[in-house]
């Protein structure tokens, strides 16, 4: 769900020059990406992916505070995280065919960022920015996996622990998840 | 293997299963990159616990996976069938090899070691592109059926996240409430949920 789209500006440059993921990029090829993206802004509390619709881009954060929710059984909202510059969300629509969003993602402040679709990615395999990108997104679900294991293997880990009253694995997996 | 090798196991791999912007050339350039690796039945690939210097591109034969529990009993974890890969989270994270390997009958395997992957994976190139995308790929799936089968443990419940985002992954602690010790079978599931999130997946296609 996107708000708002504008053209790119310099300062837009400026601000994907900044980003850690970007540290050793040169600045023509992230001009060659900004110029293949489109920019996009949002305010306070703008949505930028709703939960449950499909996944056709996601969304490289230059600047701003984004939020990811999810609706429990009775709409109960969880808040899962937040993301700061220089993440990217969404990047399930770059890499599996029919994918929806797994969670909503609001705006917490005033955000600016660039849509990465399938099509960028695979016109830009030669620009260093799109390398960058994509080992960022390597590092990144790896670092998710590895620590997302390691909590459902607490499950394990906590056996020995006394308990009050019998709980299913299916009832942990909830007090884990948030369900 | 020569080149005009590599595209019939670059095909057949991406016939079965489905990585988005990757082209047949691309990862057939990948697997000539690669050092090729025969295994007889029995044989085994990688040992759990050790260093992973290597992931691979199964591309005849299958592999058992197995892993010990928190009680020291070796387990089957999975079956893995050509085409796929195996092996790569360790390389990419430098994380000692999470499972065991051994051949289920003869295999043809394609070594990407650490150095090729190092490479490869910097690459602005149609085959860097191939050889970041198969892993990226490989890990979203990952990511995917480990939150189907969560979803399955709780009884087709709402919607779930296994995966945590971004700052907060500090959000995803234990609940303090102490727990029963979980039955074989319980254990048995989260074995396996801990498995499909470290790519040990079963020899379904992912397409």
């Amino acid at each position: 769900m996107i708000r708002s789209t504008t053209i790119l500006t310099a300062a837009d440059v400026d601000r994907l020059s900044q980003l850690y993921l970007f540290r050793e990029v040169p600045r023509a090829a992230l001009e060659s990406l900004a110029l293949s993206a489109i920019t996009v802004r949002f305010a306070e509390g703008d949505t930028v992916f709703q939960q449950g619709t499909p996944a056709d881009v996601a969304l490289l954060l230059a600047e701003g505070l984004l939020t990811v929710h999810v609706l429990g059984p009775q709409g109960a909202d969880r808040l899962l995280g937040e993301l700061r510059p220089g993440e990217v969300v969404g990047e399930q629509a770059l890499l599996m065919s029919g994918a929806t969003r797994s969670a909503t993602v609001r705006a917490a402040e005033p955000c600016a960022g660039l849509l990465l679709s399938r099509e960028l990615l695979e016109r830009g395999q030669q620009n260093p920015a799109v390398v960058a990108i994509e080992q960022h997104l390597i590092a990144s679900l790896v670092r998710r996996i590895r620590k997302t294991n390691q909590t459902i293997q607490g499950v394990w880990k906590a056996e020995a622990a006394p308990a009050p009253q019998p709980r299913s694995l299916g009832e942990r997996l909830r007090a884990l998840f948030g369900a | 293997m020569n080149y005009d090798q590599a595209l019939i196991q670059a095909e057949a791999f991406l016939n079965r299963l489905s990585v988005p912007g990757i082209t047949t050339a691309g990862l057939a350039e990948v697997l000539c990159a690669g050092s090729p690796r025969r295994l007889a039945a029995h044989d085994p690939l990688c040992v759990e616990g050790e260093p992973g210097d290597a992931m691979y591109f199964l591309l005849e034969g299958s592999i058992r996976v197995q892993r010990r529990d928190p009680h020291g009993r070796l387990r089957d974890l999975a079956r893995m069938a050509a085409p796929c890969m195996v092996g790569q989270m360790a390389l990419v994270d430098h994380s000692p090899r999470s499972a065991s390997c051994v051949a289920d009958d003869r295999c043809f395997l394609i070594a990407i070691d650490r150095a090729v992957w190092l490479h490869l994976q910097a690459e602005p190139s149609v085959r860097g592109s191939a050889m970041r995308r198969v892993v990226l790929s490989s890990l979203c799936s990952q990511l995917a059926e480990a939150n189907a089968k969560v979803r399955e443990l709780m009884g087709g419940g709402p919607e779930l996240v296994v995966e945590t985002h971004g700052q907060a992954d500090d959000l995803l602690t234990l609940p303090d409430t102490a727990l029963q010790p979980l039955t074989d079978d319980e254990s048995e599931e989260v074995m396996r949920l801990s498995g499909l999130l470290d790519g040990w997946t079963s020899e379904e296609p992912r397409t």
